[in-house]
């Protein structure tokens, strides 16, 4: 059964960064999101990404650093938000 | 004798057509660039026209949300540090390279300069500043500043075509791309530089257009094909329109060895201020008089050598009536036709001088003089200029272009047909 987080932070990735061609349950848990990737996405890219992901999570990603950390794949950028949310996160209104 | 400036490329995103073979239809056809257009969803709102940019698209902030016509390339990398009228002015550009026989390598020499006029981006600017406020400073777009201040456009085509000589924007409200195609007419006659690019945009969208509005300035005329009637008895505030023109300004001499088309010689320029008020015109045009003086001091030719006036003249009852009185003052018995074709695209503010520059280089390398369109009964105080109601068929040799700006700012540019 997929993981629910992984699925919401894949459309959440396809939606901010209007990946053209690509479909969220495309993308692989351990594929790299940025750097050497098929997604040819940058630090400026990055930088969007996270203001979406703090606003919508309601996280801080610190450093430059731990932002290219958190937002090397999926599956790393899940670990580090229920890291920084022991909660249940919730899943938005449908 | 100084180097003697020509045109030798044109390209046009406006209001009254993309391309110039569509621009030049529109002007000699005087077909209207207008369609109704509600400004924040707000049908209370007395302003209701707008001098539209067809087959562009920004409905958000986001870049990634915007379209434009396919045949222009703009990259990932590039677009995300524009504003709405940087994509303009990227498509305008390049067709105005093509005309003028030059690729991007072309620019990169040293020789060539940059001279850009627009008043930045007040929607990119609020949305860069909402985000701020939003993330108390924490986060910020990186392309935030270069994509929306007073700027935006020498910062990115001069970065994007390797410029390496004069790079510069102007900013004298509607006066400001004359203001860039007169100073660089004099890099060119002072031997600074051999060609330069000349490029007036603006956003075409309610955040540059309806502040406006809080002046009064604006037309509450709800019908498109009367909204813009500049000298009009019943005239009542211009109409706002955005889009990009570039212009390549060459050496004549380098221009014609290596076999560039010329649409124009620029013979000469002047400016000056009105020392009178920082929103409204001298209302005897004092300025604007003393600017056309000197600019055909500066061409060395008299008032009864023009034959065409290609009019400031915005459709608002206080600043075409002071133009009025200058063009009287200024030739006098002399009647060159005279029309505004704000008539026809709307006022594009910064953009509005470099785009009616290029209009009066089209007239003279087509061999016709755009009518008054939308006239119908001329204010007393114009009636004593000659305002055809339709392009005539006549091939203008000397022509001036007219600018007034915020602040009293005034430039007058003569443009000459090539021999």
């Amino acid at each position: 059964m997929p993981d629910s987080l992984n699925a919401r932070l894949k459309k959440l990735i396809v939606q901010t960064l209007r990946l053209k061609d690509v479909k969220p349950e495309d993308i692989l848990d351990d594929e790299p999101l940025f750097g050497a990737s098929r997604f040819d996405l940058d630090s400026i890219d990055a930088l969007e990404l996270v203001l979406r992901l703090e606003k919508e999570f309601g996280i801080k990603i610190g450093s430059s650093e731990e932002s290219r950390q958190a937002l090397a794949t999926v599956a790393t950028l899940a670990d580090f938000i229920r890291g920084r949310q022991p909660a249940a996160t919730p899943d938005p209104p449908s | 004798m100084p180097p003697l400036p020509v045109i030798t490329g044109l390209g046009f995103i406006t209001s009254i057509g993309n391309d110039k073979a569509t621009v030049l239809r529109s002007l000699r056809e005087l077909r209207h660039g207008f369609e109704p257009f509600v400004f924040l969803d707000n049908p209370n709102l007395p302003v209701k026209v707008a001098g539209t940019v067809k087959d562009f698209a920004f409905p958000t902030p986001n870049w990634r949300d915007w379209t434009w016509p396919a045949a222009y390339a703009i990259d990932r990398e590039t677009v995300r540090g524009l504003a709405p009228h940087g994509v303009y002015a990227f498509c305008a550009v390049q067709q105005a390279l093509a005309e003028a026989g030059l690729g991007a390598d072309d620019l990169s020499d040293g020789g060539t300069g940059l001279f850009c006029a627009s008043a930045g981006s007040p929607l990119l600017l609020g949305q860069y500043l909402n985000d701020m406020y939003a993330t108390r400073g924490e986060r910020g777009n990186p392309m935030g500043i270069v994509s929306s201040i007073a700027g935006t456009l020498n910062f990115n085509l001069a970065a994007y075509y390797h410029i390496r000589g004069a790079v510069c924007g102007f900013v004298s409200a509607c006066t400001s791309s004359s203001h860039a195609l007169g100073y660089a007419m004099d890099e060119i006659r002072l031997g600074r530089q051999q060609r330069m690019l000349v490029v007036g945009a603006e956003d075409m969208n309610t955040e540059s257009i309806l502040p406006f509005a809080s002046l009064r300035a604006l037309s509450v005329n709800p019908d498109p094909d009367t909204a813009s009637r500049p000298f009009d008895r019943r005239r009542d505030g211009f109409v706002g329109t955005g889009g990009a023109v570039a212009l390549v300004v060459e050496n004549a001499t380098t221009a014609r060895r290596r076999g560039a088309p010329i649409y124009a010689e620029l013979a000469g320029w002047g400016q000056a201020g009105d020392g009178y008020n920082v929103a409204i015109s001298h209302p005897e045009g004092r300025g604007l008089r003393e600017a056309m003086r000197r600019a055909l001091e500066d061409a060395q030719t008299a008032p009864s050598d023009i034959d065409y006036v290609n009019a400031h003249a915005t459709s608002t009852p206080a600043g075409d009536r002071s133009e009025a009185l200058a063009l009287q003052a200024v030739f006098g018995g002399a009647r060159p036709k005279v029309s505004s074709t704000k008539a026809l695209t709307g006022h594009g503010l910064s953009l509005a001088g470099a785009m009616e520059a290029a209009f009066c280089a089209l007239a003279i390398a087509g061999g016709f003089i755009p009518g008054a369109a939308h006239l119908e009964e001329p204010d007393a105080d114009c009636a004593r200029l000659d305002l055809p109601r339709t392009s005539l068929d006549v091939a203008p040799r000397l022509v001036l272009k007219n600018s007034s700006g915020f602040g009293g700012s005034n430039v007058c540019l003569v443009l000459r047909r090539a021999p």
